[in-house]
């Protein structure tokens, strides 16, 4: 530990000051939604609450029927995942150990897929799905977002796979390991906390994907949490606002970023660490 | 390198290239199948049902001609500066007083509390981002608002009413949202910097700043790219934060290119001359992104 100076005490001042400017918003839904009907109105905006009050919660989660929708989120969401990774695996394996001669053209043309705006395939699909009767069936969004997305985790995966040590490789193939041997039980075991990792931050992306699921499921019960939160609340004009209390509205809020939350602390450290360092460390 | 390995690494090389095969057609033939329907969809009159009318060029000059239309290209592009390059500096300084200031002084946890905090906006789904944004600003029951009259302001400021209020509060809303990934990424960057060289600066007695501005740029500078990179993408795609917060309005105000095109998708009013729009976006932003990594690879292995 470093020896702390007048300098040091302004300094984390003005970080903290910036720090508590950056989480009003959210300190103030968060304590709304929380606080007695008593508490809003005798206490001011910024005073914490004096008790927990969970009725809104209750009744918010009875208002909008969103036990269904959750689980079509996590529905919608993991399986999606599941695809992206198990896709983005296969071929930066490829990309990545195998080394083709045109791996960086693929990678650039992995990318552009990943960048491309959604308005530009999302009616296309929206036809498909029509064409083949699944349209208003999640399976619609779980495709389109795991076929996307798998393309941000295939490029992601060959950086880091790309430097996977010479020396394991080089072990691997002088004792005559297969290429399934060598993925499944060399590669695989290895690279794991990485793969962990990009899930996480997947599944977070599928969970707030907006533009697909509202294109592609025109029916509220196969919807997801956020938007059918949002939309009830009166955020989003396309489909109607009917007016909404607004204790109601911030345990809405609360409770549509929980799952979010809770991934981001799981996976805080690696996070940060895993995909920086890449697979083995 | 003795010559029997090598061989047998090029053998097996050859051998791990077929695992590429269904990742890939499945990727190319869904993505490029949609691009070349929505390439078709642009030369047709359409309202998404029935069949498509074939009218050649007409839905690209009608977007040349559509000053709402060349708005919205103007918006996206505006929104590279408080959505990419802003954060990114930001982000960068800020990672660096966390990272090689906080943290030695003041401990580890205060420093990735700091950072957990300014992910959330991160983390936080952007539709309940939006109704909290404006559950805040609202110019009547907006609680900013009510607050500046209970403490005695006479005036009344319609935040999200006017269009010039609505833009720069919208660009400083990007900002926010936009920052905990940077902070994330060069975090992530820092902590791979050997410590014996900023302990070397210091001894020689390097002032924070100088070691900063000589040492931790220059090794962020991958980090950087990488960074600057993905947020210009998505600041020229940008789609959820103005269809939450701001909808494109007021009148148009914050509309960009795919707020644009998804409302007539929505309403299936114009899918001709939406396709056509996305059709151009989607061009540019995939030649964006195509020279932005073939400017990369000049330099260093990108590393996320």
């Amino acid at each position: 530990m470093k020896r702390r100076n007048p300098m040091s005490w302004v300094v984390l001042f003005f970080l903290t000051t910036g720090v508590a400017i950056w989480t009003i918003p959210y300190y103030l839904v968060f304590t709304y939604a929380i606080k007695s009907p008593v508490d809003q109105t005798s206490t001011s905006l910024w005073a914490p609450p004096h008790s927990f009050n969970a009725s809104y919660f209750i009744q918010a989660w009875q208002w909008g029927d969103l036990t269904p929708k959750f689980f079509n989120s996590l529905y919608i969401s993991s399986v999606a995942t599941a695809i992206s990774i198990g896709l983005a695996f296969f071929t930066a394996f490829s990309l990545g150990i195998g080394k083709p001669k045109h791996r960086t053209l693929i990678l650039t043309i992995c990318m552009v897929i990943y960048a491309i705006p959604q308005e530009a395939i999302v009616f296309p699909w929206f036809k498909f799905t029509e064409a083949i009767n699944i349209y208003g069936n999640q399976i619609g969004v779980i495709l389109i977002l795991g076929i996307l997305y798998s393309a941000f985790a295939t490029y992601l995966l060959t950086t880091v796979l790309s430097e996977f040590p010479k020396e394991i490789l080089e072990a691997a193939y002088v004792d005559g390991v297969s290429s399934w041997r060598l993925l499944r039980s060399i590669i695989f075991p290895l690279i794991r906390p990485t793969l962990a990792t990009l899930a996480a931050m997947i599944f977070i992306w599928d969970w707030n994907e907006y533009m697909m699921p509202l294109i592609l499921l025109p029916n509220n019960n196969t919807q997801t949490l956020p938007i059918i939160i949002a939309t009830a609340l009166g955020g989003n004009p396309d489909t109607g606002s009917p007016g909404m209390n607004v204790s109601i509205m911030a345990m809405g809020c609360v409770l549509s970023a929980i799952p979010s939350i809770i991934f981001f602390l799981l996976f805080q450290r690696t996070l940060s660490r895993g995909i920086a360092v890449g697979a083995v460390d | 390198m003795p010559s029997k390995p090598l061989y047998l690494r090029q053998k097996k090389r050859a051998a791990h290239q077929l695992f590429a095969i269904p990742g890939l057609l499945i990727l190319v033939a869904t993505v490029g199948g949609a691009l070349a329907f929505n390439f078709y969809y642009s030369f047709t009159r359409w309202i998404g049902f029935g069949t498509p009318q074939w009218v050649w060029l007409r839905n690209y000059r009608y977007m040349l001609q559509n000053p709402a239309i060349r708005q919205t290209a103007l918006h996206a592009i505006a929104a590279i500066i408080p959505f990419a390059i802003i954060p990114t500096f930001l982000g960068c300084f800020i990672a660096a007083i966390l990272f090689d200031y906080i943290s030695p002084r003041f401990g580890q946890t205060i420093a990735s509390r700091f950072r957990g905090l300014l992910y959330l906006p991160q983390i936080v789904p952007l539709a309940m981002t939006g109704v909290v944004w404006n559950w805040l600003l609202d110019s009547k029951t907006g609680l900013l608002n009510q607050y500046l009259h209970d403490h005695g302001a006479r005036w009344h400021i319609a935040w999200m009413e006017s269009q010039l209020t609505t833009q720069i509060i919208f660009a400083l809303i990007l900002i926010w949202l936009q920052l905990g990934f940077t902070l994330l990424i060069f975090i992530a960057g820092l902590s791979r910097i050997d410590t014996n060289i900023l302990e070397a600066a210091q001894i020689d007695g390097a002032k924070w700043f100088t070691q900063f501005r000589l040492i931790l740029l220059p090794l962020l500078r991958t980090e950087i790219a990488i960074v600057l990179l993905t947020t210009s993408i998505s600041s020229l795609k940008i789609f959820a934060p103005v269809y939450w917060i701001t909808h494109g309005g007021p009148r148009g105000a914050t509309d960009v290119p795919s707020t644009y095109v998804f409302h007539q998708f929505y309403n299936g009013s114009n899918v001709g001359s939406a396709s056509a729009i996305a059709t151009v976006f989607a061009l540019l932003v995939g030649l964006f992104t195509a020279g932005l990594m073939k400017f990369q690879r000049r330099g260093q292995v990108i590393k996320l």
